[in-house]
Protein backbone atom coordinates (compact mmCIF):
# COMPACT_ATOMS: atom_id res chain seq x y z
CA UNK A 1 0.00 0.00 0.00
CA UNK A 2 2.73 2.43 0.97
CA UNK A 3 4.76 1.51 -2.08
CA UNK A 4 1.76 2.35 -4.26
CA UNK A 5 1.34 5.68 -2.45
CA UNK A 6 5.00 6.61 -2.91
CA UNK A 7 5.15 5.74 -6.58
CA UNK A 8 2.16 7.87 -7.43
CA UNK A 9 2.75 11.41 -8.64
CA UNK A 10 0.28 13.97 -7.35
CA UNK A 11 0.50 16.20 -10.37
CA UNK A 12 -2.38 18.51 -9.37
CA UNK A 13 -0.21 19.74 -6.48
CA UNK A 14 2.55 20.74 -8.92
CA UNK A 15 0.07 22.40 -11.28
CA UNK A 16 -1.64 24.19 -8.41
CA UNK A 17 1.62 25.46 -6.95
CA UNK A 18 2.72 27.03 -10.23
CA UNK A 19 -0.73 28.48 -10.86
CA UNK A 20 -0.79 29.91 -7.35
CA UNK A 21 2.61 31.47 -7.87
CA UNK A 22 1.47 33.13 -11.10
CA UNK A 23 -1.73 34.46 -9.54
CA UNK A 24 0.01 35.75 -6.43
CA UNK A 25 2.59 37.64 -8.49
CA UNK A 26 -0.23 39.33 -10.41
CA UNK A 27 -1.97 40.13 -7.12
CA UNK A 28 1.23 41.64 -5.71
CA UNK A 29 1.79 44.15 -8.47
CA UNK A 30 -1.90 45.06 -8.70
CA UNK A 31 -2.16 45.72 -4.95
CA UNK A 32 1.05 47.73 -5.01
CA UNK A 33 -0.34 49.81 -7.87
CA UNK A 34 -3.57 50.38 -5.96
CA UNK A 35 -1.65 51.46 -2.87
CA UNK A 36 0.34 53.90 -4.95
CA UNK A 37 -2.62 55.35 -6.86
CA UNK A 38 -4.65 55.82 -3.70
CA UNK A 39 -1.64 57.44 -2.02
CA UNK A 40 -1.90 55.10 0.92
CA UNK A 41 1.02 54.79 3.24
CA UNK A 42 0.33 51.29 4.41
CA UNK A 43 2.47 48.72 6.05
CA UNK A 44 3.76 45.87 3.97
CA UNK A 45 2.06 43.34 6.22
CA UNK A 46 -1.21 43.74 4.37
CA UNK A 47 0.49 43.29 1.01
CA UNK A 48 2.36 40.18 2.11
CA UNK A 49 -0.74 38.69 3.73
CA UNK A 50 -2.84 39.36 0.65
CA UNK A 51 -0.26 37.66 -1.57
CA UNK A 52 -0.14 34.65 0.75
CA UNK A 53 -3.93 34.43 0.81
CA UNK A 54 -4.15 34.61 -3.00
CA UNK A 55 -1.52 31.87 -3.28
CA UNK A 56 -3.40 29.63 -0.86
CA UNK A 57 -6.80 30.21 -2.45
CA UNK A 58 -5.63 29.68 -6.04
CA UNK A 59 -3.65 26.65 -4.93
CA UNK A 60 -6.72 25.14 -3.29
CA UNK A 61 -9.07 25.88 -6.18
CA UNK A 62 -6.66 24.58 -8.82
CA UNK A 63 -5.92 21.48 -6.80
CA UNK A 64 -9.58 20.66 -6.35
CA UNK A 65 -10.32 21.36 -10.01
CA UNK A 66 -7.43 19.27 -11.32
CA UNK A 67 -7.82 16.34 -8.96
CA UNK A 68 -8.73 13.20 -10.83
CA UNK A 69 -8.28 14.82 -14.23
CA UNK A 70 -5.65 14.48 -16.91
CA UNK A 71 -3.35 17.44 -16.35
CA UNK A 72 -1.02 16.82 -19.27
CA UNK A 73 -2.46 19.62 -21.39
CA UNK A 74 -2.29 22.08 -18.50
CA UNK A 75 1.45 21.84 -17.88
CA UNK A 76 2.54 24.06 -20.72
CA UNK A 77 -0.24 26.58 -20.18
CA UNK A 78 0.46 26.98 -16.48
CA UNK A 79 4.17 27.26 -17.13
CA UNK A 80 3.67 30.00 -19.70
CA UNK A 81 1.28 31.79 -17.34
CA UNK A 82 4.00 31.75 -14.72
CA UNK A 83 6.57 33.12 -17.20
CA UNK A 84 4.24 35.97 -18.11
CA UNK A 85 3.38 36.69 -14.47
CA UNK A 86 7.04 36.89 -13.47
CA UNK A 87 7.91 39.23 -16.33
CA UNK A 88 4.90 41.48 -15.66
CA UNK A 89 5.75 41.53 -11.97
CA UNK A 90 9.32 42.58 -12.73
CA UNK A 91 8.09 45.36 -15.01
CA UNK A 92 5.22 46.64 -12.90
CA UNK A 93 7.11 46.79 -9.61
CA UNK A 94 9.73 49.05 -11.13
CA UNK A 95 9.11 52.48 -9.54
CA UNK A 96 9.39 54.41 -12.76
CA UNK A 97 6.70 52.22 -14.33
CA UNK A 98 4.05 52.15 -11.61
CA UNK A 99 4.75 55.77 -10.75
CA UNK A 100 4.32 56.97 -14.30
CA UNK A 101 1.87 59.82 -14.72
CA UNK A 102 1.18 62.27 -17.50
CA UNK B 1 30.63 52.10 4.44
CA UNK B 2 27.46 50.09 4.89
CA UNK B 3 27.52 47.79 7.85
CA UNK B 4 26.64 44.15 7.38
CA UNK B 5 23.40 43.46 9.18
CA UNK B 6 21.26 40.38 9.67
CA UNK B 7 19.17 41.03 6.56
CA UNK B 8 22.25 41.17 4.37
CA UNK B 9 23.46 37.85 5.75
CA UNK B 10 20.08 36.25 5.02
CA UNK B 11 20.09 37.63 1.50
CA UNK B 12 23.59 36.29 0.87
CA UNK B 13 22.52 32.88 2.17
CA UNK B 14 19.47 32.86 -0.09
CA UNK B 15 21.53 33.97 -3.10
CA UNK B 16 24.05 31.20 -2.46
CA UNK B 17 21.28 28.63 -2.07
CA UNK B 18 19.58 29.74 -5.26
CA UNK B 19 22.91 29.58 -7.09
CA UNK B 20 23.28 25.98 -5.97
CA UNK B 21 19.69 25.25 -6.98
CA UNK B 22 20.17 26.82 -10.41
CA UNK B 23 23.30 24.77 -10.98
CA UNK B 24 21.65 21.55 -9.86
CA UNK B 25 18.60 22.23 -12.00
CA UNK B 26 20.85 21.94 -15.03
CA UNK B 27 22.12 18.56 -13.86
CA UNK B 28 18.89 16.99 -12.68
CA UNK B 29 17.98 15.44 -15.98
CA UNK B 30 21.13 13.32 -16.16
CA UNK B 31 21.47 12.71 -12.43
CA UNK B 32 18.04 12.54 -10.76
CA UNK B 33 19.67 11.96 -7.38
CA UNK B 34 20.51 15.66 -7.12
CA UNK B 35 16.82 16.47 -6.71
CA UNK B 36 17.16 15.96 -2.95
CA UNK B 37 20.00 18.46 -2.75
CA UNK B 38 18.03 20.84 -4.93
CA UNK B 39 15.05 20.50 -2.59
CA UNK B 40 17.30 21.35 0.35
CA UNK B 41 18.74 24.35 -1.48
CA UNK B 42 15.29 25.70 -2.29
CA UNK B 43 14.20 25.07 1.28
CA UNK B 44 17.16 27.01 2.66
CA UNK B 45 16.52 29.87 0.24
CA UNK B 46 12.84 29.94 1.19
CA UNK B 47 13.67 30.01 4.89
CA UNK B 48 16.21 32.80 4.44
CA UNK B 49 13.83 34.90 2.33
CA UNK B 50 11.03 34.34 4.83
CA UNK B 51 13.45 35.56 7.49
CA UNK B 52 14.13 38.69 5.45
CA UNK B 53 10.41 39.30 5.14
CA UNK B 54 9.84 38.78 8.86
CA UNK B 55 12.66 41.16 9.73
CA UNK B 56 11.16 43.75 7.39
CA UNK B 57 7.70 43.38 8.85
CA UNK B 58 8.37 42.86 12.53
CA UNK B 59 11.84 44.31 12.92
CA UNK B 60 12.72 47.47 14.83
CA UNK B 61 12.49 49.67 11.73
CA UNK B 62 9.03 48.77 10.50
CA UNK B 63 8.66 49.59 6.84
CA UNK B 64 5.88 51.34 4.99
CA UNK B 65 5.13 51.47 1.30
CA UNK B 66 6.56 54.70 0.02
CA UNK B 67 4.04 56.70 -1.96
CA UNK B 68 5.64 60.07 -1.62
CA UNK B 69 9.11 61.49 -2.01
CA UNK B 70 9.61 59.68 -5.29
CA UNK B 71 12.76 61.64 -5.91
CA UNK B 72 14.70 60.00 -3.13
CA UNK B 73 16.64 57.09 -4.55
CA UNK B 74 17.13 55.26 -1.29
CA UNK B 75 13.40 55.32 -0.53
CA UNK B 76 12.60 54.07 -4.00
CA UNK B 77 15.13 51.29 -3.63
CA UNK B 78 13.74 50.37 -0.22
CA UNK B 79 10.20 50.06 -1.56
CA UNK B 80 11.34 48.18 -4.65
CA UNK B 81 13.42 45.83 -2.54
CA UNK B 82 10.50 44.96 -0.30
CA UNK B 83 8.28 44.30 -3.30
CA UNK B 84 10.87 42.34 -5.23
CA UNK B 85 11.56 39.94 -2.37
CA UNK B 86 8.13 38.44 -3.07
CA UNK B 87 9.33 37.01 -6.38
CA UNK B 88 12.08 34.64 -5.14
CA UNK B 89 9.91 33.68 -2.18
CA UNK B 90 6.98 32.67 -4.37
CA UNK B 91 9.26 31.00 -6.92
CA UNK B 92 11.04 28.94 -4.29
CA UNK B 93 7.71 27.97 -2.74
CA UNK B 94 6.43 26.73 -6.11
CA UNK B 95 9.69 24.85 -6.72
CA UNK B 96 9.47 23.21 -3.31
CA UNK B 97 5.94 22.03 -4.05
CA UNK B 98 6.93 20.63 -7.45
CA UNK B 99 10.03 18.90 -6.08
CA UNK B 100 8.14 17.47 -3.12
CA UNK B 101 5.72 15.87 -5.55
CA UNK B 102 8.15 14.63 -8.18
CA UNK B 103 11.44 14.10 -6.30
CA UNK B 104 13.68 11.86 -8.47
CA UNK B 105 10.98 11.38 -11.09
CA UNK B 106 11.54 14.98 -12.15
CA UNK B 107 14.03 13.55 -14.66
CA UNK B 108 11.32 11.66 -16.55
CA UNK B 109 10.34 12.71 -20.01
CA UNK B 110 6.84 13.96 -19.21
CA UNK B 111 8.21 16.28 -16.49
CA UNK B 112 10.07 18.50 -18.93
CA UNK B 113 7.78 21.48 -18.24
CA UNK B 114 8.36 21.14 -14.51
CA UNK B 115 12.12 20.99 -15.01
CA UNK B 116 11.86 24.17 -17.05
CA UNK B 117 9.74 25.75 -14.32
CA UNK B 118 12.28 24.86 -11.65
CA UNK B 119 15.17 26.20 -13.74
CA UNK B 120 13.23 29.40 -14.38
CA UNK B 121 12.35 29.76 -10.70
CA UNK B 122 15.97 29.30 -9.67
CA UNK B 123 17.25 31.72 -12.30
CA UNK B 124 14.71 34.48 -11.81
CA UNK B 125 14.89 34.05 -8.05
CA UNK B 126 18.65 34.38 -8.12
CA UNK B 127 18.51 37.52 -10.25
CA UNK B 128 15.84 39.06 -8.02
CA UNK B 129 17.79 38.20 -4.87
CA UNK B 130 20.94 39.81 -6.26
CA UNK B 131 18.96 42.95 -7.15
CA UNK B 132 17.46 42.99 -3.65
CA UNK B 133 20.92 42.58 -2.16
CA UNK B 134 22.26 45.48 -4.20
CA UNK B 135 19.30 47.68 -3.32
CA UNK B 136 19.61 46.91 0.37
CA UNK B 137 23.05 48.51 0.50
CA UNK B 138 22.12 51.68 -1.38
Amino acid sequence: MFHWFKSRIHEPIAIASIAGAAASLHAAWIVNLLFFRQARTDTLVSLYLFVACVYAIIFAFTFVWCRGRDCSDLRGRVLHAFYVAALIFLAMTFPLVYGFAI
Amino acid sequence: MHSINFTTVLLVVSAASLTVAATLSLLVRRRPAVSTAMFAAFGLAFAALAGVMIVDVAGPDRVTVVTESMHVLSLLAATHRRLLVILPLVASCASLCVLSVYRERIAEKHARDYRNAISFCAGIGLIATIVVLIESVI
